[in-house]
Order: C-alpha cells, then structure tokens, then sequence
C-alpha cells in the first residue's frame, strides 16, 4: 500500500475513534458527570419551627457536570446540601473538577465546619437561618 | 472557566396552581363537598432512646404497628423500624449491602411480610439498585435496575409476586433537552424490566416542566420534577399500588401486579395552594395530607381505594399553629381510626403525636 493512502487511512481510523472514545467517555461518566437527586424532608421541632424541605444531592449520572455545596438549617438541624447543575460535558474540556461527598446531618449549634466563604440567610423559622456556599466545589 | 455556582439551600415547596382536565373517577372533591372535622391530640409520646433530628421522607408503618423512619440518605444512618412504645426493633442500613458501594439510599417500601424495598444510588456507578431487606434488618440482596438509560428512580413498591414497581425520571433521549421524562415499569426480582406503564397524566407533567411551570421544577433545582421525586407509593391490600404524583388535585393511579392501571383518579384538598406530601393506606381507605407551604395550613382527606370521599380533616391551630406538623407518619383504622406523626422533642429526642377524630 502507497505511504499516502496508509496516512489516509490511519487519518481516517482516527476520525472515527476519536469521536466514539468520547461517547464512550459521556455513557460511562463515572467521575465526571452528576445528576441531581432531590428528596424531601420534614423537621417539626416541637415549639412551632415546622418545614418541609426539599434537598438536593448529588449521585453520578450524567445530567450534571458540577456539584456545589450548600449548608443550612432545618428548625434547628444542621443539613448538607448539593447540586448538580448544567449539562453533562463528556469530553470533559472545560468542566470544573468536582468531588463528591455524602449528604451528612449533624446536631446543630455550631458553625465551625461551614466554609469560609459563606452567606447566611434567614429561612422561615425566626430562630434559625440558612446558609448559602457561593462556590463550586 | 470554573463557574461559579450559587445554590439556594431551602427551594420552596411550590405547589398546586393549576388544574387537571379531570374527566374521569369522581373526585374527594373539597370540604365544600361536606362538614370537615377536626382532629383531637389524644397522645404524645417521646422516645428518650431515640434521637430524631428531621425525618427523610418516606415515614411508613406496617400493619403490626411498626414505624419505620430516616434521619438521613447517608448510607450509614439506616432506617429505623420501631414499635409503638418506640422501643427499637431493627435496622435497615444501606451500607450492610457488602456487594456493593451505596452513596445514598432513598425512598424505601416495606411488604405485607416485613421485608423493605429501597432505592439506592452507588458512590462510582450510575447503576440504580433496589436493596432488599428481611424484616429483622439484615441484608438480603440488591436488585439493578436493568434499563438502557440513565435515570433517577424517586420511589418503589413490590408486589406479593416478588416484581416490584419503580417510578422515577429518566433522561431525555435528546442530550440536548434538559427536561427529564416521567418513567415508570415494573421489574422482576432478577431487575429485568417487564413492562413499561404509560400513566395517562405524564405527558402533562413533561410539558409543565418543559415550560419551567413552578408548579412541577423548583425554582432554584431547574432539572427537578416535583410531581414526581415528590409523589408517593404503596402497596394495597387488593394487590394493587397505589402511585401518587405530587400535583393539585393529587393524582392517584391503582397498578396491578400484571402493569395494568387498574384505577386512576384524582383527589382535590379544595384549594389549590394545598399540595400533597404524604400519603399512607390502611385497609381500604388512604389518607392524604395536603399542606399549603407558605401559611402550613394542612388538612387530611381520607378516601377509599376508588378516590369517594370518606372525610376530612384539618388540623386544630392553637395558637396560629397547627399541632400536628408535616411528618406523618401512619394511618390506622383498627380498631379506631388514628393518625401518626412524628416531631423532634426537646434535646433532640424522637416524640410521636397520636391524633383522632373528634
């Protein structure tokens, strides 16, 4: 075979291969892409603080390609929360780096774990408030 | 470009605007329909072995009297099954599962045989499983959920047989739509999927989310469905489940264990600002609270497993506040009808309200 036409060809295979690693890449998103999974909660405190919260964690899946955090108060109790948000990008050029970590609860009552870059809001119990993490993780 | 992702933590549960076209069952129509009553606080109990900061929904009970409640989707926390004196009877905990690597579990059913169904989402794979647990909490065995498609399952019952039906989201075919379809099948016990259902009102849900209705998507969770990842599932004692979307009028489908929708109807609270969160059966009746989330003016409407209007009930405020609060828990109606709910006590302690009609 020509030098020519074995460069076409190789140029060719490449063509093709590229494009189906990066499907590939988008159906096996392990790692790199998120979706959101939203499940419901209810706090009720026994002195009038009474929600129904909807919360938002992150699993893998591929209709998120970023995972933030949030934090905040549920009538008293410490909650965790995240969020998948934009498309999945397979090839991964561009998508921020993301890390996955497990919804926690804690007790509440102190704050030494909420992040530095925080925004505190109030949430519909007087006594208590939310929190907002302005940053991607 | 890292961007930069602000997140509202509390979205508020924005419900029920709008109106079905109803043209079939009769509906639980509204308390315009009859004289509602009101519910009497006749117990309150607090569980100082238990702590209980904010329950997971769903809150379940079996018809021994057993409550079954989540404080967390974690993987370690588990859900507690507990009698009616709320001495602890077992555990389910999702990380028991030793074959495989759960991140969060959710939603869970549990069986005329004590046995609990539960969706799980693993740490480094898109695989959806349902775990299975014997009644004494300790680990069956998972199921995969054998689909060709990525998707979020939001809530599972089983029937006798061992099939089990899931509802959930699945992915848009097209990648470039965000808006996620209502799914729904049965799967076997091996998780081959039998049959794909077609519920009659999700083409409605899909367009009022592919409109960004704030009705069905979160404001700040723009790829959430709350008719869906809000809705409820269980089994009934005529071998149906019972599937409920979070919508106004709540809409109810009855599921045979062959996949046919045996029964579809509509329950309306009377005002659309009353959503329904919750849902439990008893024999052949269901409870449904609706709650409006903004004033948490809350009523309870009981119907029969055809949707006829039974009663209602709203919630006694003493003080502008209601006394029952959000996480109801069971319903029982032998020997008396009764209602369940659950609060967090003073020091963090588990505390059940037991409420009856007066």
């Amino acid at each position: 075979m020509p030098k020519n036409s074995l460069c076409f060809l190789l140029a060719l295979l490449a063509g093709i291969a590229i494009p189906l690693a990066n499907r590939a890449k988008a159906d096996d998103c392990e790692g790199h892409c998120y979706a959101a999974l939203t499940y419901y909660m209810h706090c009720e405190n026994g002195k009038g603080c009474d929600e129904e919260l909807g919360i938002t964690t992150c699993i893998p899946g591929c209709d998120g390609a970023s995972c933030s955090i949030s934090y905040g108060l549920c009538c008293g109790t410490k909650i965790q929360e995240q969020n998948a948000s934009e498309q999945c990008n397979p090839t991964g050029g561009g998508g921020p780096s993301v890390k996955l970590h497990s919804p926690a609860l804690h007790s509440a009552s102190n704050l030494t774990d909420y992040p530095q870059r925080a925004i505190f809001v109030p949430d519909r119990c007087g006594h208590s408030y939310g929190v907002i993490d302005v940053g991607t993780l | 470009m890292k961007r930069i992702v602000c997140v509202a933590l509390i979205f508020p549960m924005v419900m029920g605007a709008f109106r079905l076209s109803n043209g079939q069952t009769e509906v639980a129509r509204s308390r315009k329909d009859g004289v509602s009553q009101k519910l009497a606080l006749t117990d309150t109990v607090v569980v100082k072995s238990e702590l209980a900061e904010g329950f997971v929904d769903p809150l379940k009970c079996d018809g021994s009297g057993n409550f079954y409640l989540m404080t967390s989707v974690d993987a370690n926390s588990g859900i507690r099954k507990l009698n009616a004196k709320g001495d602890r009877l077992a555990v389910f905990v999702a990380n028991s599962a030793s074959d495989v690597d759960v991140l969060v579990a959710t939603f869970f059913s549990v069986t005329p045989d004590g046995d609990v169904y539960q969706l799980a989402f693993l740490r480094k794979s898109k695989d959806r499983v349902v775990l299975v647990f014997n009644k004494d909490g300790t680990y069956k065995t998972h199921i995969k959920l054998d689909t060709d498609f990525t998707w979020i399952p939001s809530e599972v019952a089983a029937f006798p047989s061992g099939d089990f039906l899931v509802t959930g989201l699945r992915n848009n075919p097209d990648r470039d739509v965000n808006v996620k379809l209502p799914f729904t099948a049965i799967f076997s016990s091996s998780g081959n999927m039998k049959k794909q259902i077609s519920l009659q009102d999700d083409k409605l849900i899909e367009d009022l989310a592919s409109s960004g209705d704030s009705h069905v998507v979160p404001p700040t969770h723009p790829l959430g469905n709350v008719a869906v990842e809000g809705g409820q599932m269980e089994a009934g004692e005529d071998g149906n489940i019972y599937l409920m979307r979070r919508m106004s009028p709540a809409i109810f489908y009855a599921i045979s264990p062959g996949g046919e929708v045996v029964k579809r109807f509509f329950v309306d609270a009377g005002s659309a600002d009353l959503s329904p969160i919750a849902m439990h059966l008893s024999g052949t009746r269901i409870a449904i609270l609706f709650r409006n989330p903004q004033t948490r003016e809350q009523i309870i409407k009981v119907v029969d497993l055809s949707g006829k209007k039974v009663a209602t009930y709203d919630d006694q405020h003493i003080n502008g506040k209601g006394m029952l609060g959000s996480a109801f828990a069971c319903y029982a109606t032998n020997p008396a009808e009764r209602f369940f709910f659950l609060f967090t006590a003073d020091d963090g302690y588990l505390g059940f309200r037991i409420a009856e009609p007066r």
